[in-house]
């Protein structure tokens, strides 16, 4: 080939390339500016702010301190609200997958017609909104709820029962009754992607069904595992709006609504802001420790 | 969480949660028109806010309001009317929390932008010592003159927006807070001491609600005070109360418009502290038997007034704006509007019975001296006293007792 016309190619390839990576950056520009701009500024504006000086309500001093991250971690208030608060994500973590498993293998593996009808129906469950799912606990768990209604009317008890609302176990519910479709949809796809000649072959080379199991599909759907825990964890210990309105008098209050606390009500950012730096790094360390799992060769 | 009996901060932010369902911080940008110079540049409390335009002039302009939403009176009817009459724009940047004002007006990004605001009579001695209002002239607000003369003189302005005599801000509104209770399920309760009896087991409510429920306590207590200072056992004292009233607690409720659920879906009988408007809202959902009392200790109460910030532009319109809230059919509409109190007599005639009926107009005098005296935010109080953040404290660890 002629100099000039490799010179030509090598500039045509390059003009090729060049305009690849124009598309690449306009393509991506809008999700960058929006990220950017709704995500990372916004947080590195809380980071500066978490290691500012509240100067009384509302007023903030720049003068970098260390204080805030201090007062939080060796506070017995904010450690017992942090046990609450990442002991009930970890149990809604756990409980999710308990639940979640063997619908998405009965979808996944034994399901043959209604498959999808089945995951629409999982999915149909998410079209309420998240407030108004919270608020029809009260009319089933309530006084005057579902539940109470059906026990009276079968005159099991004479008067409503008050102990299934407003504490621990109707967060613990509401909590569940969010996550685990998530839960199933995420372990469902990760079954999905398993190819059957494996399990196949696991049972051509004498596995049992047990053995097939905890040997292969288990190991093989870790990652599913771990997303699903992880995604449930770190949405129940972060939320504040579940507990404020389910958790009645003596579970209204997790480590998250201490940041609304300080950030609304105090006028306290920089110690609102601290809370939500030491909550962001848990959820890095429990993602890095629960990640671990997928080296997870089987029982 | 939310505003507070007065209004604590997160109450205010509840209370226009409830009213407008749902608080969403609205990003309507406020940008006041350039730096049309001399009209109000000073910043100090003895400068006054006045414009060079005579009164009775073009008032036409643009009010950039920065406050809660609905303290704008956008949709009050009359005032919607008026503006479009006299061509007043209105650009409202919506608060979640009355600590936005003191950042907007302390650290900058107000000054300039906004000139109009509103602040809670508890905030108006801490405000005046920040130097955010600049004192009204109050000639170019004619219509204040019309209002019950407790907003006007005497010791309760000059404790809360007379300040030395400038005056701070022109209330617009008020509001009362007491006990609610079902009256078809339990007679008003004479004390509050009457929710520890044992038929209110598992049947009272208690909101979110700081500022509330420490006046509330040191009523209880007797120990009331204005300037909101307590000693740490006085703080005791005032949470005694709370920590007895949660042994019957059907629930904390995190706002007033939850309250209003609560009574509706038959979980609570009693709601403290309670809020007059609570009424309206279980009414909105069916519910005709929620009422509203002043027990015999007392109640709290809160005042909201109008301030022009400092470097404020538009000065001509902001006074037409502030005076025009104040006639008696703007004060009428938005008492039915907000579901708070007016502070023009003449608006009462003016209102459905059921707005008329939620406050007690005629004894306004006597209820907010005697029965439901105003408060301060305890945003910076001596040593040996406990501090707000102390007080946010004792709050959080009653909730997560």
């Amino acid at each position: 080939m002629p100099a000039a016309s490799t010179a030509a190619a090598l500039g045509g390839n390059r003009s090729a390339r060049r305009r690849r990576r124009l598309t690449i950056v306009v393509l991506l520009a809008p999700a960058l500016v929006i990220v950017g701009g709704a995500l990372l500024i916004p947080t590195l504006n809380l980071l500066v702010q978490s290691f500012a000086q509240s100067l009384g309500y509302g007023q903030i001093g720049y003068d970098f301190t260390l204080s805030n991250y201090t007062s939080v971690l060796t506070d017995p208030l904010y450690r017992s609200l942090a046990m609450r608060s990442f002991g009930l994500g970890a149990v809604t973590g756990v409980a999710c997958l308990v639940l979640a498993y063997p619908v998405a293998f009965y979808v996944s593996f034994r399901l043959r017609r209604g498959r999808n009808l089945a995951l629409y129906l999982v999915v149909l469950s998410l079209f309420a909104s998240y407030l108004v799912r919270l608020y029809a606990w009260y009319t089933v768990l309530g006084t005057r709820g579902m539940i109470n209604g059906a026990l009276m009317s079968l005159g099991i008890v004479d008067q409503p029962i008050s102990i299934i609302l407003f504490n621990r176990f109707s967060l613990f519910i509401a909590f569940v009754n969010i996550f685990l479709p998530f839960s199933i949809l995420m372990l469902t796809s990760t079954m999905q992607n398993i190819p059957r000649e494996i399990i196949d072959s696991a049972h051509d080379l004498g596995a049992g069904p047990v053995k097939t199991f905890t040997r292969v599909v288990l190991p093989l759907t870790m990652t599913g595992l771990i997303g699903a825990f992880a995604y449930t964890f770190i949405l129940t210990s972060g939320d504040y709006i579940t507990p404020a309105l389910l958790g009645g008098a003596s579970a209204n209050t997790a480590l998250a609504n201490t940041i609304t606390d300080q950030l609304l009500t105090q006028g306290n950012p920089p110690t609102g802001a601290a809370i939500s730096f030491v909550m962001l790094v848990v959820f890095f360390v429990v993602y890095y420790l629960v990640g671990q799992l997928e080296r997870f060769k089987g029982i | 969480m939310i505003p507070n009996e007065p209004e604590s901060p997160s109450q205010r932010f509840t209370r226009r949660q409830l009213i407008y369902q749902g608080a969403v911080l609205a990003a309507a940008l406020g940008v006041a028109p350039g730096i049309l110079a001399a009209c109000g540049g000073e910043t100090g409390t003895t400068a006054v806010a006045s414009g060079s335009a005579a009164p009775g002039g073009d008032i036409s302009g643009t009010v950039s309001f920065l406050s809660w939403q609905g303290y704008d009176l956008v949709g009050v009817a009359a005032m919607d009317t008026w503006c479009k009459e006299n061509d007043v724009v209105v650009k409202s940047t919506y608060i979640s929390t009355h600590a936005d004002i003191t950042s907007k007006f302390t650290t900058g990004g107000g000054k300039g932008i906004y000139n109009l605001s509103t602040y809670f009579q508890g905030y108006g001695p801490f405000y005046e010592s920040l130097g955010i209002p600049v004192p009204l002239d109050m000639s170019r607000i004619p219509m204040f003159k019309d209002t019950y003369p407790i907003f006007q003189t005497g010791p309760v302005a000059e404790q809360w927006w007379l300040i030395n005599g400038n005056q701070l801000c022109a209330p617009f509104t008020w509001g009362l807070m007491g006990c609610n209770y079902d009256s078809e399920k339990t007679k008003a309760p004479a004390s509050y001491l009457d929710l520890l009896k044992p038929e209110f087991k598992g049947k009272v409510g208690i909101v979110d609600d700081v500022i509330g429920s420490i006046v509330i306590g040191a009523h209880v207590h007797g120990i009331f005070r204005e300037n909101s200072q307590y000693t740490p056992d006085e703080a005791k004292q005032i949470m005694s109360y709370w920590t007895e009233l949660k042994k019957n607690a059907r629930t904390i409720i995190p706002s007033y418009g939850n309250m209003a659920d609560q009574f509706v879906a038959g979980e609570i009988i009693a709601g403290v502290p309670g809020w007059a408007a609570v009424n309206s809202f279980a009414a909105g959902k069916g519910d005709m038997t929620v009422a509203h009392t002043v027990p015999q200790e007392g109640a709290a109460a809160f005042v909201d007034g109008y301030m022009i910030p400092p470097e404020a532009t538009d000065l001509d319109t902001v006074y037409a704006f502030i005076n025009e809230a104040l006639t008696p059919e703007v004060q009428a509409q938005t008492a039915e509007f907000l579901v708070q109190g007016a502070v023009s007599p003449a608006a009462v005639p003016l209102m459905s019975a059921e707005t008329a009926a939620l406050y007690p107009y005629d004894q306004i005098d006597e209820i907010l001296t005697t029965s439901a005296p105003l408060e301060a935010i305890p945003v910076s109080v001596p040593s040996g006293y406990v501090s707000w953040d102390e007080w946010n404290k004792i709050w959080t660890a009653f909730k997560a007792s």
